[in-house]
């Protein structure tokens, strides 16, 4: 276990790395002058006027001039010894306090959503395995195909027209209050909600036709007992699974519903940013966000130590 | 009064390609500390038999007849009710021990459940687990009661699922396929597993197997089971020594002290049963009349019966 936690870690720190490469060359491969786009952030509207001996001026102060190797080493030793992932083109601030100012935005849209999706998803899959093939199981069933297939955007849209321009019950958009969060967290759980009740549905039916089950049964325990107690950890291993995956998307790709609702989150942060070219920004976005979804995993992964004995990591 | 009486038990498993007669008009009964065996091949309906005394079945299954335990019938008495003669007077050894205990469940937790179910606190219910860990010769039962299952070997877990199954000193064990896929070994201790629930607990047992050998070991006497109805009735010893049914003695031919000697053909599939003799495809004996009527059960002997229209 202590050398699985090692290596495991190892690989993860490699994984950080290899991706902060990747971003950063292939940022710089972008077509176009990284002065002149900082130019234009810095003189709105004045850009034209801008001198050579400003673009030089410029170019110094952010290391332009340098070898992309020098510039990469640079980047990489100010952010291990002093946590420094450089100064923002577009904010003149350090990448560190802009994306701070965003992840709490960020963390809690993605905790409300999972909230969300634990609470209806999971007790409704369970419902709908115990109730197979009645009314109420198949209104579940069809519903949550719906869900999936409907587009988050789309859904976010429809969610504002109905609650917050028709019933007029959530702001349409902003952040602050908890008001502000239902309308994201319903537009973002909505489809990790109705795959969680379809996997919790599958993964019970599963198990409740195991022979311990029915051995179970035989034993004389109630109904209630035998779901709560041996069915429901047995199936819950590819629901924890496909939830896990779901988390860091939620996480990493909430993009589109920050867009829709003006969520000051990372999401939103990082595609300003790509739109500006503000190259520290990025490649700051892309390492929190890669390092959450690594945490997530291997949090998933030492879950299903947790549920599972038969399982050993080596 | 029997223990258990069953009568003109039906099982159907309605199905796509028809309807499967699992098991057709079986009835038998068995006394206070009985041993009976239900032989027959693989698919004969010998365990939809044993599983629907419990009403263990999927729900699918149609069944209807009458299972009479010391006068209830199991058959229509409501769930809750059933629950608690479920483990506590008729209890299941089931046919796999690896499948049939709980994988993410501490073994003993899946022992003091049972006795928590019926009002025992924690504490007792542990006690009362490690005492039957010890009566089914556990050495460690505290270090068994935390282990997990996949921990254990063959033989324990089968100890295991005995214990869970007496832990209540039933009046009736059910035991599915006891030796199944068990090595040698491991038979050789169930079977001593089997004498030592009979003399100790005087559990009736009803030895539900196509282990011929087990069965003529354990049994009193023996029901013989085929294409999903019974075709002999009688005294373990005489239906070894003197089968009456042309099925049970082809199928007392092939064993291998007696020279191996296989049936020829199969049985006829549950879904397409034929009109006449089940067996009569299969059957030396057989004539035209076979085919065309169905034999009923007759008697052929004191205690005896089977299900033929050439007995004498």
């Amino acid at each position: 276990m202590h050398q699985y936690l090692t290596k495991r870690i190892g690989s993860m720190v490699l994984t950080l790395f290899a991706i902060s490469m990747v971003t950063f060359f292939l940022m710089n491969a972008i077509p176009g002058g990284t002065a002149e786009m900082v130019v234009k952030h810095t003189f709105v509207g004045l850009e034209q006027q801008a001198s050579s001996a400003q673009l030089q001026e410029i170019s110094s102060r952010y290391d332009l001039k340098k070898p992309i190797i020098v510039q990469y080493c640079n980047w990489v030793s100010g952010a291990l010894l002093h946590g420094d992932f450089g100064t923002s083109y577009a904010y003149q601030k350090p990448v560190t306090a802009v994306i701070l100012l965003r992840l709490p935005a960020t963390l809690m849209l993605a905790l409300a959503s999972m909230l969300i999706v634990l609470v209806v998803g999971i007790p409704l899959g369970i419902y709908s395995a115990i109730h197979e093939n009645r009314l109420s199981d198949i209104i579940i069933r069809v519903a949550s195909i719906f869900t999936m297939s409907v587009p988050g955007f789309w859904l976010a849209l429809i969610l504002i027209m109905i609650f917050s321009i028709g019933l007029g019950l959530f702001p349409t958009s902003g952040y602050g209050t908890p008001y502000h969060l239902v309308l994201p967290a319903l537009a973002l759980s909505a489809h990790t909600t109705a795959v969680t009740i379809r996997i919790m549905r599958t993964g019970m039916l599963e198990t409740l036709g195991k022979p311990f089950i029915t051995f179970a049964i035989a034993k004389g325990l109630p109904t209630k007992y035998i779901i709560t107690r041996h069915a429901f950890r047995n199936a819950l291993l590819p629901v924890v699974t496909v939830l896990g995956i779901y988390f860091g998307h939620m996480l990493a790709g909430t993009m589109v519903i920050e867009q829709i609702y003006a969520w000051p989150g990372i999401g939103s942060l990082l595609i300003n940013s790509v739109l500006a070219r503000d190259i520290p920004v990025v490649e700051g976005c892309v390492l929190v966000i890669v390092a959450l979804v690594l945490l997530v995993n291997f949090a998933v992964d030492l879950l299903y130590l947790a549920i599972d004995p038969r399982i050993h990591y080596e | 009064m029997s223990l258990l009486e069953v009568s003109g038990l039906n099982v159907t498993f309605p199905t796509q390609e028809g309807n499967v007669r699992a098991s057709s008009d079986v009835s038998f009964s068995l006394d206070e500390g009985e041993v009976l065996g239900l032989i027959g091949e693989s698919g004969s309906g010998k365990s939809v038999i044993g599983l629907s005394i419990l009403r263990l079945l999927p729900a699918y299954a149609e069944v209807s007849g009458r299972i009479l335990f010391r006068g209830i019938d199991l058959a229509v008495i409501p769930e809750k009710d059933l629950a608690r003669i479920r483990g506590r007077e008729i209890a299941l050894l089931p046919q796999n021990p690896v499948l049939s205990l709980n994988p993410l469940m501490q073994n003993g937790r899946q022992l003091a459940e049972v006795y928590e179910q019926t009002g025992d606190d924690r504490v007792v219910a542990r006690k009362k687990t490690l005492d039957l860990l010890q009566a089914f010769s556990f050495h460690d039962p505290a270090g068994v009661y935390t282990l997990y299952p996949h921990q254990l070997s063959g033989g324990m877990r089968q100890r295991l699922t005995a214990g869970i199954a007496l832990s209540y000193h039933p009046s009736l064990l059910i035991a599915d396929e006891p030796t199944r896929g068990l090595d040698r070994d491991v038979r050789e201790k169930t079977i001593d597993l089997f004498r030592k629930i009979e003399d100790e607990f005087g559990t009736a047992i009803l030895l539900i197997t196509h282990d011929l050998d087990l069965a003529e070991r354990l049994c009193s006497r023996i029901v013989v089971m085929y294409a999903g109805e019974i075709v002999e009735i009688g005294p373990a010893g005489e239906v070894f020594e003197d089968p009456a049914h042309p099925y049970t003695q082809g199928l007392l031919r092939a064993r291998p002290r007696n020279g191996l000697v296989p049936l020829p053909g199969m049985s006829p599939g549950l879904s397409a049963l034929p009109p006449g003799c089940r067996f009569a495809g299969r059957c030396g004996r057989a004539d035209v009349s076979c085919t065309t009527t169905h034999p009923t059960v007759s008697g052929c002997g004191p205690g005896r019966c089977a299900r033929c229209r050439h007995l004498f």
